[in-house]
């Protein structure tokens, strides 16, 4: 008697909390269209912060998918976003983190889950993953992309999809011109100088100095088998004939090839391509709709080949990013945290949307292989996705690479550039700024 | 006696309690928004600052300060990056406020003076030069950058017209700094053209007519009348367009981006159109790896030099009303 009274408000309050948690469901549950283990709970009015930066077009496809979730989640997972602009978002991030009060769910940029996870911002998901059974690994995903979720052999992200910059065409401009599509470099340069290459008779591929000029030589760096950083060491690594031959693929477009004008602002080349006085244009994925509501009649293809003089092992390679979900450190409670899981599996399987909407390639196969996605005309032309290649992985990645980033501006603005002065000095920059992060 | 001294006691307490209420607010804002700040920047200047765990801050004296001005050898590593920047971006600064605040100045009271002949629509010209003050700098500056396009600008558009060669606005120089010194003024004489314009109007119109009797010329009338005039006005727009000029970052950062670094230029520290201001912000506490350390050494031997211009002219203003 004495025990039982002594037991009988522990079990109580262990049968109320219980009541309040979860119970670990028995039967499969249909989550995202696929089979999820048993070993799911079951939730109950489990409210998630999710947290982004998509703020232009692609936000319709988020705000969409956030909707079709907790309408199939009601009384379950009800997720209530905020999205910033990309500065401030990351500014929030950095600030709340450490006082554990960011978001449950948050979408970054893949380059920065390194330098994240290495001040402890991000909370690790192999063993969350493997506790809730939910189909989450590399065979669900293009294989390379998963791969850049991990830093020192823990996974701290989830891949939502792969963006990078294409090759745009004005079909009307090249079948006047009796022109294909190019497949590699000189293909390009031979149809771009069919142009008149003149302000007013238009130009075949106006390069603009700033922007997406990082991302058009990173990619030159990869097809001329160069790389941004020692991984090793984590040091620039770029300062080397492939780096050399990188710029030049670039800079030639400009100032031997003459295809394009000098001194293009950001934009103006987007506007030139829009008025149809460009044959050729390169600009990211998440412009297709922009395209598309211009009116011009284009088609979209892989700049695989088309940064580097000849064909190797490397040249079809470009750079490419993907936004990704991770958990930021916090309270860390279990259970939020699988909801968590279930909503982003949810939203990698079902971004067919996001692909209509941002013009991004879902990472995941499900979503990929789905029959909405493949009636995406334009997706179907941007290559083996394979061949997109995320950066190299470092905390210090930006610190060591972004010093080109300038050089590249003033290699495209200037003919009688230094090429290997350019990017040495870039490089010792990049180990001067890496020395000196390594110490905070 | 005691009921008097207690009455004027409690009279004194009631005022010094009003003043202190209607200063309250402002002291707290103050406190909260600068002084805490200031004494804030100055102790983590002394540390390796770590923002995620502050107590693995590690104490390291000066060297932020070295790193800033003469730089610092870490292991076998000399990293003067930092210190090219500083000064790279100080020697930027200085150059914007050389060349920008007489111009900001000048033109003003130009603009004034032929407003305050009262010229027919006066009033609709009075708030043109205006309006531009209301704009945010995001807005200018996508406004400028377009007008300042090489192939699309209308800068260029106008020069082609008389046969003039296309100019790369914003990605050359010293052209690039042409473009921010133009967008600057475009965007900031209105407030100064408003206070000359307010001096003017106090002008005793008597003192115009004398010396019109007395054969002045109109230039000359302006010279020796209105200007000495509204020497109190032109001070304060002189000192507040100083400071606000070395606080320049909105119209380089949208415009230009920072560059361009100048023709076949390769080396760190020739920061294009960086500012001390832009490079503390966008180059020293954006990202993880930050350096908040390093960036509140900056910004303090960076406000160290307003510190003693402003000095400079509170000292040459004590000598004018002394004379």
């Amino acid at each position: 008697m004495k025990f039982m009274k002594k037991t009988l408000p522990f079990l109580i309050f262990g049968l109320l909390l219980s009541g309040c948690g979860t119970t670990p469901s028995t039967s499969s549950e249909d989550i995202g269209g696929s089979d999820v283990s048993a070993s799911i709970p079951e939730f109950k009015n489990i409210a998630l912060t999710y947290g982004n930066m998509i703020t232009g077009a692609d936000g319709t496809a988020m705000r969409q998918l956030v909707r079709k979730f907790n309408e199939e989640y009601e009384g379950k997972i009800a997720i209530t976003e905020t999205f910033l602009p990309e500065i401030d978002y990351y500014e929030s991030l950095v600030a709340t983190i450490p006082i554990k009060r960011s978001f449950d769910v948050a979408l970054v940029h893949s380059y920065r889950i390194p330098s994240f996870a290495n001040k402890d911002l991000l909370y690790p998901l192999n063993d969350l993953i493997a506790s809730t059974g939910l189909s989450i690994s590399r065979d669900n995903y293009i294989g390379d992309v998963y791969d850049a979720m991990f830093y020192k052999e823990k996974q701290y992200g989830i891949p939502l999809d792969v963006h990078s910059i294409m090759l745009y065409y004005n079909k009307d401009l090249l079948a006047e011109h009796g022109v294909e599509v190019p497949t590699n470099r000189a293909e390009l340069v031979a149809a771009a100088k069919k142009m008149p290459n003149t302000s007013a008779g238009g130009y075949g591929l106006p390069l603009s100095t700033t922007w997406p000029s990082e991302y058009i030589f990173t990619s030159a760096l990869y097809q001329n088998s160069g790389k941004e950083i020692d991984p090793a060491t984590h040091m620039p690594a770029y300062n080397t004939q492939e780096g050399l031959n990188a710029l030049k693929a670039m800079t030639d477009f400009v100032h031997v090839d003459k295809i394009s004008p000098l001194n293009v602002n950001v934009d103006a080349d987007l506007l030139m391509f829009h008025q149809g006085k460009a044959m050729f244009h390169i600009n990211g994925n998440w412009m297709l709709n922009g395209m598309i509501d211009s009116g011009i009649n284009f088609g979209v293809a892989p700049l695989s080949d088309i940064l580097v003089e000849s064909a190797n092992p490397n040249s079809k390679k470009i750079a490419a990013r993907s936004h990704t979900f991770v958990l930021p450190q916090g309270r860390n409670e279990a259970l939020k945290q699988k909801a968590a899981l279930v909503f982003i599996k949810y939203v990698t399987e079902n971004a067919h949307l996001w692909a209509e909407s941002g013009g991004h390639i879902p990472a995941s196969n499900i979503a990929r292989e789905s029959e909405e996605y493949l009636a995406l005309p334009h997706h179907q032309t941007y290559g083996d996705v394979n061949n997109y290649t995320l950066n190299s992985v470092s905390p210090y990645y930006y610190e060591a690479f972004s010093p080109v980033f300038s050089r590249v501006t003033t290699a495209l603005s200037d003919a009688n550039y230094d090429g290997m002065a350019l990017l040495n000095a870039a490089a010792e920059e990049g180990e001067q700024a890496v020395v000196l992060a390594q110490l905070v | 006696m005691k009921e008097k001294r207690k009455h004027r006691l409690k009279e004194h307490s009631k005022r010094y309690l009003t003043v202190a209420l209607f200063l309250l607010p402002y002291l707290a804002f103050f406190t909260v928004f600068f002084i805490y700040p200031l004494f804030f920047g100055i102790y983590i200047s002394f540390f390796r600052y770590n923002v995620f765990e502050p107590s693995k801050s590690v104490f390291v004296g000066f060297d932020n300060y070295k790193t800033a001005i003469t730089g610092l050898t870490v292991g076998g590593t000399n990293i003067t990056l930092y210190r090219n920047m500083f000064w790279g971006a100080l020697k930027n600064t200085l150059l914007f406020v050389g060349v920008s605040v007489p111009l900001l100045v000048i033109i003003p009271i130009f603009i004034a003076i032929l407003i305050d002949i009262q010229p027919r629509f006066y009033k609709v010209f009075r708030v043109i030069f205006f309006l531009p003050t209301i704009l945010s700098i995001s807005a200018v500056g996508i406004i400028f950058k377009w007008q300042f396009d090489t192939q699309y600008g209308f800068i260029n558009g106008i020069l082609g017209l008389f046969g003039g060669k296309q100019i790369a606005w914003l990605n050359s120089q010293p052209y690039a700094w042409i473009a921010i010194v133009a967008t600057t003024i475009w965007w900031t004489i209105g407030t100064n053209t408003v206070i000359i314009g307010a001096g003017l109007k106090e002008v005793d119109r008597q003192m115009y007519e004398a010396a019109e009797i007395d054969g002045a010329s109109y230039p000359r009338i302006v010279w020796s009348v209105a200007l000495p005039a509204i020497r109190n006005q032109i001070f304060i727009i002189v000192f507040t367009t100083i400071i606000a000029s070395f606080n320049i970052y909105g119209q380089p950062d949208i415009l230009t981006g920072g560059g361009p670094t100048a023709s076949g230029t390769v080396l760190a520290g020739t920061p294009g159109t960086t500012t001390v201001v832009m490079m503390v912000i966008r180059g020293l506490l954006q990202g993880v790896n930050r350096l908040p350390g390093l960036a509140a050494a900056m910004a303090l031997i960076f406000g160290f030099f307003i510190l003693m211009v402003s000095l400079i002219q509170a000292g040459y203003n004590k000598y004018r009303e002394k004379r």
